[in-house]
């Protein structure tokens, strides 16, 4: 049972990290600041300018 | 006794695999099981990742958990972050996991299954893991650093200047090519055109649920989007059957080809949060997914391969590509084996996530292994067609004939039977009004992933549904990869130009922006129209090309990392990344030359150049078709000089670094070491 919710608990987090929540929720706790639809606004300017100034892989 | 009873299922383990690899290598006439495919790259990709890639870090890089990463030391809550090695090991495979170990396996398996299945589970091993584990090894001890920066930091500024020109031209023939695939699955499809075309509103529709309705909700936004591409492959059925909306979505290559051009200049000039990012989401979930599917569908399935191990085409006169095995095998499987493109990876965004030094261990090397095994299952769905299908489908016109008789009756005499009834009922269970001539790789793949899921659940009903299905999830992430290399490109030529017209380099100056994006989308999309009007399909020139400068890159990365193993005193290691680089120097300088001066027309630009300038001159070609045949003419020899720039390009920076080795390794010049100095790591167990 501890294996299976560990494995989910993995899952989820791929699925975050890959969705860039698990990056946003690193951004709110790091800057001690809530979540509002401005500071995601926000977040996603930067976060999104890195992501797309690299190629994607073939 | 614990380690006696490891080593013992160590050595079971390579028993198995030696025995299941000689059983694939040595069986020849019986019908093969995919499983021995399976089982076979399983058992060696275990034993190489337990020992050669454990040497490689414990005595070749001595990984040292003590030692604080960039994401720790740099700690920033957003790129920098210690993170759970598993949720970066799925951050990074979904990162690599690209349409290239889909549609490389399937186009080489027009030699059989056997010398593509070889070199994915060899060239993985030896070659695309270590490069990428290296890579990222490299970039990690120097805070995150590119690929481009390492080169001109560790080999020069000469190394520096033409690796960021290989990967720009290296990106415009990228795009051509996978902008070429999409075109010729979609053409005369209107099933698979109106499922293509929705999921763009429903991308821009997920941007503004994102950013405006439910801000920061991706997973929910993704999921949600989707259902409407489930639903959009649902009505593009009706739409296929429909008498007044069937026509409007029934496009030609070249109609499709502009659409993807037009579409790629606004794609790339649009807010990434409105159209890119939300795609990105989508066809990052659906691909993991897809690929997470077929591994389950082939293992319930366990389907029969039906290619043989070796087809007559071994002789370099295949249909859809021409070439021999060497080198023609290894450019074609690419990414399966080795791809240039994940350094740029290794040294991206993954090593700003590494918590401790030994998770690139399966992070670098276990994500190859894994996309290698992407790659085996793309040549299992390749290989699970009848021979003759697989052939009519990938055969051009321009080979086989233009009518279903002559095609069936061309590749029937090659030994592989096909009849037309056979193609229109296949067409008719899938939806297509056709299946001839649907070159580039991607029909005959989702026809085999169609083949494996339907067996796997619904049966023959709902062919359809799944040959839909996987033609969405292979667009879907290639038309994600054509917007952002077209951003990408657009930056890096920017950065070229700023140095000529400072406002040129400035990324949000509209001019620069919109001339920039439209000579990117000219540069990519010019090769897409020659492409699609080539009566061999296009395929059998732009995808050698591609192969070429996708190997080619991985030359200049393993390049950098022996500099990099020599200046850190590891010289008598340097092997392990010079065997993979002296080999893609020999495969891709040999394929390049013969793409360049072979005297076989297929083979050779120049000399398909020569022939059609004989024919012209002999007065063979129709009047009306004398314009284009000159225009064939100039692309020939355009693609014999971007063929030769690559071969330069690459040059140039091995000359580099052999003079950079050579200065080290007879103590002419000092072995300067660039990492970044020693911090002792802080973490806790519970952080990682």
């Amino acid at each position: 049972m501890n294996s299976l919710k560990a494995l989910g608990k993995i899952l989820l987090g791929i699925l975050k990290e890959l969705s860039d929540e698990g990056a946003y929720q690193r951004h709110l706790k790091s800057h001690g600041r809530e979540h509002s639809p401005h500071e995601w606004r926000h977040f996603c300017e930067h976060r999104l300018r890195i992501k797309y100034s690299r190629p994607k892989c073939c | 006794m614990k380690r006696i009873v490891g080593h013992a299922a160590w050595g079971l383990v390579a028993l198995a695999g030696a025995f299941f690899l000689g059983g694939i290598a040595t069986g020849r006439g019986e019908p093969v099981n995919s499983m021995w495919l399976v089982l076979a790259a399983v058992c060696t990709y275990l034993v190489g990742f337990r020992f050669y890639a454990k040497f490689i870090a414990a005595k070749v890089m001595i990984l040292d958990n003590d030692r604080a990463t960039p994401a720790e030391r740099l700690r920033n809550g957003i790129d920098f972050e210690p993170t759970n090695k598993w949720i970066v090991f799925g951050h990074h495979f979904a990162a690599i996991a690209g349409p290239g170990p889909l549609v490389g396996p399937t186009l080489a398996a027009q030699f059989g299954y056997l010398p593509g299945t070889l070199w994915i589970i060899i060239g993985c091993v030896i070659g695309g893991a270590v490069q990428d584990f290296v890579i990222l090894f490299c970039s990690m001890r120097r805070d995150g650093k590119s690929l481009g920066a390492m080169a001109r930091e560790e080999i020069g500024k000469v190394g520096g200047l033409t690796a960021l020109l290989t990967v720009l031209l290296i990106m415009i023939i990228l795009l051509a090519v996978i902008a070429l695939v999409v075109v010729n699955a979609l053409k005369g499809s209107p099933w698979g055109t109106f499922t293509i075309a929705a999921t763009m509103p429903i991308a821009i529709f997920m941007g503004l649920y994102l950013r405006y309705w439910r801000p920061g909700k991706v997973l929910e936004c993704s999921i949600l989007g989707f259902l409407l591409v489930v639903l959009a492959i649902l009505g593009g059925q009706w739409v296929s059957e429909s008498q007044t909306l069937a026509p409007i979505f029934t496009l030609s290559g070249m109609a499709l080809a502009v659409s993807v051009i037009i579409y790629g200049f606004f794609a790339s000039a649009l807010p990434v949060w409105l159209l890119l990012a939300p795609r990105d989401y989508l066809s990052t979930f659906v691909k993991l997914g897809v690929v997470f599917m077929l591994a389950i569908g082939i293992l319930l399935v366990r389907p029969q391969l039906e290619l043989p191990a070796f087809t007559r085409f071994v002789d370099g006169d295949g249909p859809i590509f021409a070439g021999k095995i060497f080198p023609f095998c290894f450019i074609t499987i690419a990414c399966g084996a080795i791809s240039g493109f994940h350094s740029l990876i290794s040294s991206g965004t993954t090593p700003k996530l590494i918590a401790k030094e030994w998770h690139a261990w399966p992070v670098g090397y276990g994500a190859m292994l894994l996309e290698g095994f992407v790659g085996i299952m793309a040549m299992i769905a390749a290989c699970v067609l009848q021979p003759g299908v697989y052939f009519a489908v990938n055969s051009p016109a321009g080979i086989v004939g233009a009518t279903p008789e002559a095609a069936v009756a061309t590749i029937s005499s090659w030994g592989f039977p096909v009849t037309v009834a056979e193609m229109q009922q296949l067409a008719k269970d899938v939806g297509e009004s056709t299946l001839f001539a649907r070159t580039g790789g991607a029909p005959s793949l989702a026809l085999g992933m169609a083949h494996i899921f339907a067996q796997s659940g619904g049966g023959q009903a709902i062919l359809g549904f799944w040959y839909h299905f996987a033609i969405m999830f292979e667009a879907l992430f290639i038309l994600t990869i054509i917007d952002a290399g077209t951003r990408v490109g657009r930056f890096m030529l920017q950065d070229l130009l700023g140095n000529v017209y400072k406002p040129l380099g400035r990324t949000s100056w509209l001019p620069g922006v919109i001339g920039a994006s439209a000579a990117i989308v000219l540069a990519w999309g010019y090769f897409l129209v020659q492409g699609v009007l080539d009566p061999l399909g296009g395929i059998n020139s732009l995808w050698p090309l591609f192969g070429i400068a996708n190997q080619l890159l991985a030359a200049v990365a393993l390049c950098v990392a022996t500099t990099i193993l020599i200046k850190m005193h590891r010289a008598r290691y340097m092997w392990i990344t010079c065997i993979p680089l002296a080999w893609l120097v020999t495969v891709t300088f040999s394929a390049a030359w013969q793409k360049i001066f072979s005297p076989a027309p297929r083979i050779g630009f120049l000399a398909q150049a020569r022939a059609l300038e004989a024919a012209l001159a002999s007065g063979q070609i129709p009047a009306a078709k004398i314009a284009e045949t000159q225009h064939r003419i100039f692309n020939e020899r355009l693609d014999a000089v971007v063929c030769g720039i690559f071969l330069v390009l690459v040059a140039t920076i091995l000359i580099d670094s052999i003079r950079v080795w050579y200065g080290i390794l007879s103590g002419r010049s000092e072995a300067r070491v660039t990492e970044s100095p020693f911090v002792l790591s802080r973490l806790k167990a519970e952080e990682v």
